[in-house]
């Protein structure tokens, strides 16, 4: 556990950590140094010498590195890191990559913050599971002058049809399986505050609305059931928080202020709690009557409009716990057969409410949503949200085309020669051609010119060559420069990120392969290289970090080494391992990592 | 390849104890030292690999067996001293023991009768 720590540790602190293991290598080849120079090589001889003894220092730093950090967080940093280089080399592609795929995505997330306001989020009201709209046709009434009604289609298309106000109070009192039921309507009055008038949306709300809904008042006092006195309901209002924000720029002397709403004065009793902002989601309504002022102040004429022929009401009624939509709906309808057979007993004058019974049934609709509410706002902008959230989805695909079809430009006019240089110096694995999954991962094409050259150049190397190009680094670079000429050439050749991500793969156990055979050819080579005859025929060259952890040594060899010693001093330095590895770094990839040590004067030995 | 020259796996599980008996008798020493050190005691028969030596230092750091701090060396260079911890020298005791049992029980099969 402490290990696994201080490995995560290492990965992040990569800078000094790197460093303290070069000054740590650098102390102990100068030591080695010095033992040689004390042995009587000049400094230049003993530099070679400690460089040969102590052996291939880049990888010894590999086997460490392995070992402090964590192998996977390390190679998804590097591979970072380089990817990062990579979009960092062309500054102009990458900004504009990135401003077009920012352009789509803040798009998209501006219209799926409205989609999940009004559509998939749940109104910040208790329980809104268990909010039900009512939707009943009207019963008959005898009114001398007709019918009123609201009449709305919902968020799946049912129409919901508003009730009355005396159909609200049944349904309050006479049906168990609900909770409770709240009513509102909303209107759109002149409201004075000050001295300008101004246009404000007003709901019209039963006194038990807020308490049903969990509201609470952030100043003042909300509505209570008492407020509903019929025939006049209380002279009050209470504010929703933006407008009290907006408007009174949160003053909370406005308490008991009158304002004049329809030239009606309202008394202010208080605020509602902030992020409420009513059952229809959007902006809301900005303050809050109780609805038995409706006669008062959104009066309609020649109407009563807490009587039966004004239907405009949205109800909302709070299912009972344990209770089902279903079983509430099929409840309502047995109740509201007897009371329209009352209705009907009762009145002269028949009304053609009986269609309406007909077509649209007493429903049940799911009322925890914004967008279910009945506000023809809301009902209009869950359609439009939905189309324009498909419109910008399409803007966030039509930017990633563009974007791919700019690196189709790119990668067919860009050379690149990094992946050739770093093959030819051979990376340790598959680092060169993760590096490029990599950038894959990030911007899918943008690896892509690369990748389609190791494509190609597989296909090609299989088709032509029949094998990695073999020779001395120089003419395995200009046969590689010869194939960079051809690839050029090639047509299209990119057929998305996806495609060439996938070819990836193969192009790194390619890789993988060449890397055997390279190292079987170099075996082959050290087989013909002279034998230490000190030590029954074990190879000068045989040292090797990946293999052996340290050389057990017969008697016989060291009492040779030492004789050798005595006799010839730069003798014995050459008996050491006669590796010597120059780093040489790919300027392109800019990266130690990437690149082996290649093999440099390989000298002939000394004979004995 | 001929007898008797290397043994790889052998060594590598007697590296750690070695490394940690090593700084237990001399005290904090940098890696150069260990090495010239174990050679020594092996009287030059063990030539450690310095690619197996750094890991295996960073590797008993991680345990918390050593700690590594900068100092100066005998030849006024800064080095990287290791040194003992507690449960490095808890480490020791236990690893010996676990030695010991190794040698016990090759013991039985090369020379079977003759424990006891």
């Amino acid at each position: 556990m402490r290990s696994l720590v201080r490995r995560l540790l290492a990965s992040i602190r990569r800078t000094k950590v790197e460093r303290d293991l070069d000054a740590e290598v650098r102390f102990h080849l100068q030591s080695l140094q010095d033992e040689f120079v004390a042995r009587g090589l000049d400094a230049k001889a003993a530099r070679h010498a400690a460089r040969r003894a102590f052996g291939g220092v880049e990888q010894m730093k590999e086997v460490y590195r392995d070992r402090r950090g964590l192998p996977l967080v390390d190679g998804a940093l590097r591979d970072l890191r380089h990817t990062a280089r990579l979009l960092l080399r062309s500054p102009g592609f990458t900004l504009t990559v990135v401003a077009t795929i920012a352009l789509a995505i803040g798009a998209n997330a501006a219209v799926f913050l409205l989609l999940d306001q009004v559509v998939l989020r749940q109104l910040p009201v208790a329980q809104p599971s268990d909010l039900v709209i009512v939707s009943a046709p009207p019963l008959p009434g005898e009114t001398g002058r007709g019918l009123l009604m609201g009449k709305n289609s919902s968020s799946d298309g049912h129409m919901t049809l508003g009730v009355s106000y005396p159909l609200y109070q049944t349904l309050q009192k006479r049906i168990p399986l609900f909770q409770d039921v709240l009513a509102h309507h909303a209107i759109r009055p002149t409201l004075l505050a000050g001295t300008t008038p101004m246009l404000a949306d007003a709901e019209l709300v039963t006194g038990n609305y807020f308490d049903m809904l969990g509201i609470k008042a952030a100043l003042g006092r909300t509505l209570r059931p008492d407020d509903d006195r019929a025939p006049v309901g209380s002279a009050v209002a209470v504010l929703a928080h933006g407008f009290w924000q907006r408007q009174f720029g949160g003053d909370p002397s406005v308490l008991d202020r009158t304002i004049r709403v329809n030239n009606y004065p309202l008394t202010i009793v208080g605020v509602a709690a902030p992020g409420f902002s009513g059952t229809g989601g959007g902006r809301g309504p900005d303050l809050f009557v109780p609805l038995t002022m409706s006669n008062q102040i959104a009066p309609i004429r020649g109407f009563d409009r807490l009587s039966e022929s004004v239907a405009d009401l949205e109800a909302i009624a709070r299912l009972a716990p344990g209770v089902s939509r279903e079983q509430a709906e099929k409840y309502l309808r047995g109740v509201y057969e007897t009371l329209f057979d009352q209705a009907l007993g009762r009145i002269t004058k028949t009304f053609d409410v009986a269609r309406y019974k007909a077509s649209f049934p007493v429903s049940l609709f799911p009322g925890g949503y914004a967008a279910s509410a009945h506000s023809a706002v809301t009902r209009e902008l869950k359609r439009t949200l939905q189309l324009l959230m498909a419109m910008v989805a399409l803007v966030l695909l039509i930017a990633a085309g563009n974007v791919t079809n700019l690196l189709v430009t790119i990668g067919s006019i860009s050379p690149g020669a990094e992946l050739d240089i770093t093959g030819l110096t051979g990376p340790p694995g598959d680092a060169v051609t993760r590096g490029r999954r990599d950038t894959a991962r990030i911007s899918p094409l943008r690896a892509d010119h690369g990748a389609r050259r190791w494509i190609v150049k597989r296909a090609m190397r299989v088709t032509s060559r029949g094998g990695a190009p073999r020779g001395t680094p120089r003419a395995r670079r200009r046969a590689v420069g010869h194939e960079l000429r051809s690839t050029r050439s090639v047509p299209g050749g990119i057929r998305g990120g996806i495609v060439v991500s996938s070819h990836l793969g193969a192009c790194a156990r390619d890789e993988r392969r060449r890397a055997r055979r390279a190292r079987r050819r170099d075996l082959r080579r050290h087989a013909q290289m002279p034998q230490d005859p000190a030590n029954h025929g074990r190879l000068l060259d045989q040292r090797d970090h990946t293999q052996a952890p340290a050389t057990l040594r017969t008697r016989q060899h060291v009492e040779s080494e030492r004789a050798l010693h005595q006799r010839r001093p730069a003798l014995a330095a050459d008996l050491a391992p006669r590796r010597l590895c120059r780093v040489r770094l790919s300027r392109r990839i800019g990266h130690r990592r990437f690149c082996r040590p290649t093999v440099r004067n390989r000298v002939a030995p000394h004979h004995l | 390849m001929s007898t008797g020259t290397t043994k790889a796996d052998l060594l590598q599980g007697t590296l750690d104890l070695m490394v940690l008996r090593t700084l237990e008798t001399m005290g904090p020493q940098h890696g150069f030292g260990l090495a010239k050190r174990v050679l020594q005691i092996s009287d030059g028969l063990l030539d450690l690999n310095q690619g197996t030596l750094y890991p295996a230092l960073l590797r008993l750091e991680q345990r918390g067996w050593v700690r590594a701090r900068w100092g100066t060396s005998d030849n006024n260079r800064r080095a990287r001293f290791y040194e003992l911890t507690k449960a490095g020298r808890g480490q020791i005791a236990a690893e010996e023991q676990d030695w010991a049992r190794t040698v016990a029980l090759m013991r039985r099969f090369l020379r079977p009768g003759e424990e006891g």
